[in-house]
């Protein structure tokens, strides 16, 4: 298994959020993390990419404990996540943004070769790319993220909520992107609400409930019918 | 001609105030803290090249050399040791610390240098240029000369480098600057490190330009963080308008207001912007 967590507690301050939850990815996957608000799925992604400490259980990526890992030493690894709510660096432009992503590529040669490899991925990012990028609108942000995300050459890409707060056209336009990153072979994790994208996109989804899986199955299996019953019983 | 004499010095005073205040504008954006030991630390700056000449005679334009970088290890220290545990708890606290600082500092100044006004003249002391047929002392042009570099080669950085790409990421965003694997402790006590080394390079500069006392610093301080405010604390541009405002205030005030008023001008117009725009104000006081 590339990312494996194995009974992880979590939590802020004295609140709970996650309970003892235990997860695999296996190398070109790509799993959906279902539930309603309040499940716990952001954090559940924070506490892989390092941003919310465990409290239990461990954390594996690549056969190696990452629990004491700072966030970025873990997106050094290969381990990377794109934010909710975009998180552009807002007063930067959107080559900078891009360029920032690709820190873990040490070498210069090689980020600027990767920066032209996702131009032409993204030809709409290509075309904003001296554009500041907090003035670009909110489809146009998130595929400046994913591209962001992308740079790093990431060994598996966690996105939180990709589509959440975007028009119909720019839904489409980020799951086309998504699809694209998948056929390529890139491993994902996806937290989203929009359950369809998920059944369009990923293999195997898991289904949290109150900080807890109360479901993990292929997609083919998690009928509505199960969701429904997941989300609401 | 008077009128151009004081803009020619305002000009002047005005782009080496904004380097001065450059270090606190870095500090505040990447950490959200004033340092209030801002002056109290250029003051100490400035000391250290007086003591080397004094005791060796080492040129102060020399010796910036040495303290620019001894400075930085110190604005590191401090990084480190006061700030890195308090700085997710009020800002009132860092504030506190620091205040304390500056008055440690000035007591241990005047403990071992008393309180005579003193200065450490350079190879240019003494003498007198004309710029568009006004006189202004050499030492001045060559503050001014040193201040445009350092604002320059800052900017510079600031845009061009991953340096100041990781800066300016971790002041816009915190959480997504984690996210690409930046180490945000690092890049702040680097900032740290940057903005008082500043301090340690131009301090010496400054050592025939301000005359020093172990008082001035609190003055400094209140003078950046006047520039600061003035300048929107969020970007090298806003510092440099905000050190012309008050250096073309201060000299203009001073030629064309009775008395010692003019010295009041920049404190008006401070004044004046946070009645004008408090917004600003407002979003500094909930910091970024």
């Amino acid at each position: 298994m590339l990312l494996e967590l194995d009974a992880v507690s979590a939590g802020y301050g004295k609140i709970v959020v996650l309970h003892g939850v235990s997860l695999a990815v296996d190398g070109g996957e790509c799993v959906a993390v279902l539930g309603s608000n309040n499940a716990g799925k952001s954090t559940l992604l924070r506490v892989i990419s390092g941003l919310v400490a465990g409290r239990g259980g461990r954390v594996s990526f690549d056969g190696d404990d990452i629990g004491p890992d700072s966030p970025g030493r873990r997106v050094s690894r290969g381990l990377v996540q794109v934010p909710e709510g975009r998180h552009v660096f807002a007063d930067l432009t959107v080559e900078e943004n891009l360029l920032l992503g690709g820190l873990r590529l040490r070498s210069g040669a090689r980020r600027r070769a990767r920066l032209a490899e996702m131009y032409d991925t993204f030809p709409l990012v290509a075309r904003l790319r001296h554009r500041q990028a907090g003035t670009l609108s909110g489809g146009e942000q998130q595929l400046v993220v994913i591209a962001r995300g992308l740079m790093a050459e990431p060994k598996i890409l966690m996105l939180d909520e990709p589509t959440l707060g975007l028009s119909p056209v720019a839904v489409d336009g980020v799951l086309d992107v998504l699809l694209g990153i998948r056929k390529a072979g890139t491993t994902m994790v996806v937290v989203e609400q929009n359950v369809q994208l998920c059944f369009d996109l990923c293999s195997r989804g898991y289904v949290l409930r109150q900080g807890r899986v109360v479901m993990a199955e292929s997609m083919d299996r998690l009928s509505a019918d199960g969701l429904k019953r997941a989300y609401f019983a | 001609m008077l009128f151009v004499a004081g803009v020619v010095q305002g000009i002047v005073l005005g782009i080496i105030l904004a380097l001065v205040t450059s270090g606190m504008t870095l500090i505040y954006r990447v950490t959200g803290i004033i340092n209030f030991a801002h002056g109290a630390l250029m003051a100490v700056a400035m000391y250290l090249a007086f003591d080397l000449q004094r005791s060796w005679g080492v040129d102060p334009l020399l010796s910036s050399l040495a303290i620019g970088p001894l400075m930085a290890i110190v604005g590191w220290t401090l990084f480190q040791v006061l700030i890195r545990p308090i700085r997710r708890r009020h800002h009132l606290l860092a504030i506190q610390v620091l205040l304390g600082l500056a008055l440690v500092i000035e007591a241990l100044l005047l403990m071992r240098y008393g309180a005579d006004m003193r200065t450490a003249e350079n190879v240019f002391s003494g003498r007198f240029t004309t710029v568009l047929g006004v006189g202004i002392e050499l030492t001045r042009i060559v503050a001014f000369i040193v201040s445009v570099l350092g604002l320059t080669a800052l900017g510079i950085a600031l845009r061009r480098s991953d340096w100041g790409r990781r800066l300016r990421a971790t002041a816009a965003d915190e959480m997504a600057a984690h996210l690409v694997g930046i180490s945000v402790t690092r890049v702040e006590a680097w900032t740290w490190g940057i903005g008082v080394a500043i301090l340690g390079f131009v301090g010496p500069v400054l050592a025939d330009v301000f005359k020093m006392t172990p008082d001035m610093g609190l003055r400094y301080t209140i003078v950046a963080l006047m520039i600061v405010i003035i300048g929107g604390g969020r970007t090298m541009l806003g510092t440099i308008v905000g050190g012309l405002v008050v250096g073309l205030s201060e000299t203009l005030g001073l030629l064309y207001l009775p008395g010692s008023y003019g010295g009041l001008m920049p404190y008006a117009l401070l004044v004046l912007v946070l009645v004008v725009n408090p917004r600003a104000t407002l979003a500094m006081v909930r910091g970024r």
